[in-house]
């Protein structure tokens, strides 16, 4: 079979007809637009945008909270931090399937690699309403190269493992826009990218971690530890495996119609093996926080309110989802594993928060808090992400095997 | 403070009991974190399997001793025991007509016919579960034998036996979990004669069991198979 689009005349309309607007007309598609969740999006993009727009107008101190005392706020804590951390299940899963050969994962490769991908996106334009010109995005990686400087080094993974997404995405796009020969060559980097893909994640999800190593003075005791960085990689597996879980369930219902019918069967089985994966990591990491608690030594600060919270922290999103992902796995509940799941993306989010924001400058006499604009703007950016991803998961086989590419899924 | 192997102070000591705990607790975790083997065993018994499905339709009561012809034996102290017929043996024959019961001080010989059970014109024996000597017979039966139907392990108990040689019988008959594998090995037997044979193996998608499966097996020779399950047939009994 050729090129799709090679074999014939390209016509431009019947194309948007076909590949844009799914098979309808301009009218019937603007028509199926009209939902309540579409309502929702669309007062959100209504107060958002507008707001994005007069940050950049008007700058940062005009839209947000943060001051010389407070740079960071949510939209690093919230879009950045945990963002980076919950797009981790495009390398976590990309690895089971491609590097260590767990087949049975095949189906959700797709999705975790799109969620990945869209994640560290608009990470990245998170990033951008944060830093105010995005033209100097490239600076600390090219211009101004501080090699000694954990950003540099940020920078460039983060850039390098967009583009890695990006290509490991490319058969999926290429499936839907009809190209057969880059397809192929795009699935026989498949394994390289999946290397190449776990190695800049190890790097940068502990790299952001360690931004908090040069500010002990900074960062809450019992929050700042030398084990920040492997606390960071090993909560980001748990985070991609967790997030996969709340994904797949969701698109299994939002989605029902796209699902393979011989998926749908499987998803139980699949979110069974992923909760039993992040169960043990959580085990894993419940012992490492211990051992940082330990290590710095500060069981007085236990009993402070910070204490408390540190202590909810550890207990109640660490030590209580993995016991009560090895129930889920143990009674082989998979919607008990979908909440569990549910409550452990919340955890990894109140982590990062806690870290960039809650515990971060916990000792200064003005302490940081969101304003409306701030999280309007957090709102809009996850708003056109979710978006995003239904854009495409609609129209290209990500849930589904392309008819023309059987059992490429 | 210097890191001298020889100092252990308790930070340290904590560290270390952290780091070798983790192992043992973790083999500890991962055993609570998989799936009870039983759960495993309930799946591969999903896949089609007769005596699976059909075992979960017959009550198989783990405090009663049963004899492989379908009558069951009940401990009521002393060396008297209470004898009836199996759930099973009630569904193979369906609407009962009338139970003909030995006498009061009639004696009895395990693995001989002691009663018999009469449904549509044809009899159909069962085997004394243990020796012994009647000593009561279920009176209520004399009107009615829907009573059987409906508990047989209960009020349709059939007769009570005073017994001899009970530890020397009761080691003859199955308890507890040989009783339900046993059972398991009747619905193979069952399954066997009511799958056709053009189709093999069947899987069952719920329902209700007939009543009289022997009648819907066989509607002419309804007995004739009821006797092979009591191993009543004529020519020999089968273990």
């Amino acid at each position: 079979m050729t090129d799709t689009t090679m074999d014939r005349g390209f016509d431009a309309r019947t194309w948007i007809t076909e590949k844009i607007f799914m098979g309808m007309s301009l009218g019937d598609y603007v028509k199926s637009l009209l939902t309540p969740g579409n309502a929702i999006f669309a007062l959100i993009l209504v107060v958002g945008v507008p707001i994005i727009i007069y940050r950049f107008v008007f700058g940062i101190g005009a839209a947000t909270h943060l001051t010389q005392v407070n740079p960071w706020g949510i939209w690093i804590g919230l879009d950045v931090m945990s963002g980076v951390a919950l797009a981790a299940g495009g390398f976590t899963l990309a690895t089971a399937v491609y590097v260590l050969g767990l087949e049975e994962y095949h189906p959700i490769v797709r999705p975790a690699v799109l969620t990945g991908f869209l994640g560290y996106l608009f990470v990245v334009i998170g990033l951008c309403a944060d830093l105010g010109r995005p033209w100097k995005l490239p600076v600390p990686m090219v211009y101004s190269f501080g090699t000694g400087s954990v950003m540099f080094e940020v920078g460039w993974c983060v850039c390098l493992y967009l583009i890695v997404l990006a290509l490991e995405f490319s058969p999926a796009a290429f499936e839907w826009l009809g190209l057969r020969k880059a397809r192929e060559w795009a699935v026989r980097m498949t394994l390289a990218l999946t290397i190449l893909g776990l190695c800049l994640s190890t790097l940068h999800q502990s790299s952001l971690g360690a931004l908090f190593l040069m500010m002990p003075h900074r960062l809450h005791p019992l929050w700042y530890s030398g084990y920040v960085p492997i606390f960071f990689f090993v909560s980001a597996i748990i985070a991609g495996m967790s997030m996969v879980i709340v994904e797949s369930g969701l698109s299994h219902r939002v989605f029902k119609s796209q699902i393979d019918p011989k998926d749908h069967g499987k998803s139980d089985k699949l979110t069974l093996g992923l909760a039993k994966g992040a169960a043990v990591v959580l085990f894993a990491y419940f012992f490492l926080k211990l051992q940082g608690l330990v290590d710095g030594g500060r069981f007085d600060l236990l009993l402070t309110p910070y204490g408390f919270w540190f202590l909810f922290e550890i207990l109640g999103f660490v030590l209580a989802p993995c016991f009560l992902y090895a129930m889920a796995v143990r009674r082989q509940n998979a919607a008990m594993a979908r909440w569990v799941a549910g409550w452990t993306v919340l955890g990894i989010v109140v982590n990062r928060l806690n870290l960039s924001v809650i515990a971060f400058n916990y000792n200064a006499a003005e302490r940081y808090v969101p304003g409306f604009m701030e999280i309007m703007v957090s709102v809009t950016i996850i708003t056109i992400g979710i978006m995003t991803f239904r854009w495409i998961v609609n129209r290209m086989p990500v849930l589904r095997e392309h008819p023309d590419f059987p059992q490429a899924h | 403070m210097g890191h001298d192997l020889i100092t252990i102070y308790w930070i340290k000591a904590l560290e270390y009991v952290l780091a070798l705990s983790y192992l043992p607790l973790f083999l500890l975790f991962w055993r609570f974190a998989t799936p009870k083997r039983a759960a495993a065993v309930a799946v591969h018994a999903a896949a089609p399997g007769w005596a699976d499905q059909l075992a979960g339709f017959f009550q198989v009561p783990a405090n009663l001793f049963f004899h492989p012809g379908h009558t069951w034996v009940r401990l009521d102290g002393g060396d008297t025991v209470t004898i009836g017929i199996s759930d099973f043996a009630q569904r193979l024959v369906g609407s009962l007509g009338r139970v003909q019961l030995p006498a009061i001080g009639t004696s009895l010989a395990q693995g001989e016919p002691a009663l018999t059970l009469d449904a549509d014109g044809a009899a159909v024996p069962m085997l004394a579960p243990v020796d012994g000597t009647v000593v009561a017979v279920n009176t209520g039966l004399a009107a009615s034998s829907a009573v059987v139907k409906e508990s047989p392990y209960g009020d349709g108990w059939l007769l009570k036996v005073k017994s001899s040689r009970l530890a020397v019988d009761l080691k003859n008959l199955l308890s507890g979990s040989l009783a339900r594998r046993w059972m398991d090995t009747v619905c193979e037997s069952l399954g066997a004669e009511m799958a056709p044979m053009e189709l093999g193996k069947v899987y069952l998608d719920g329902g209700h069991l007939v009543d009289g499966l022997a009648r819907s097996l066989s509607p002419d020779d309804w007995d004739q198979v009821a006797r092979r399950f009591f191993l009543t047939e004529e020519g020999g009994r089968h273990e």
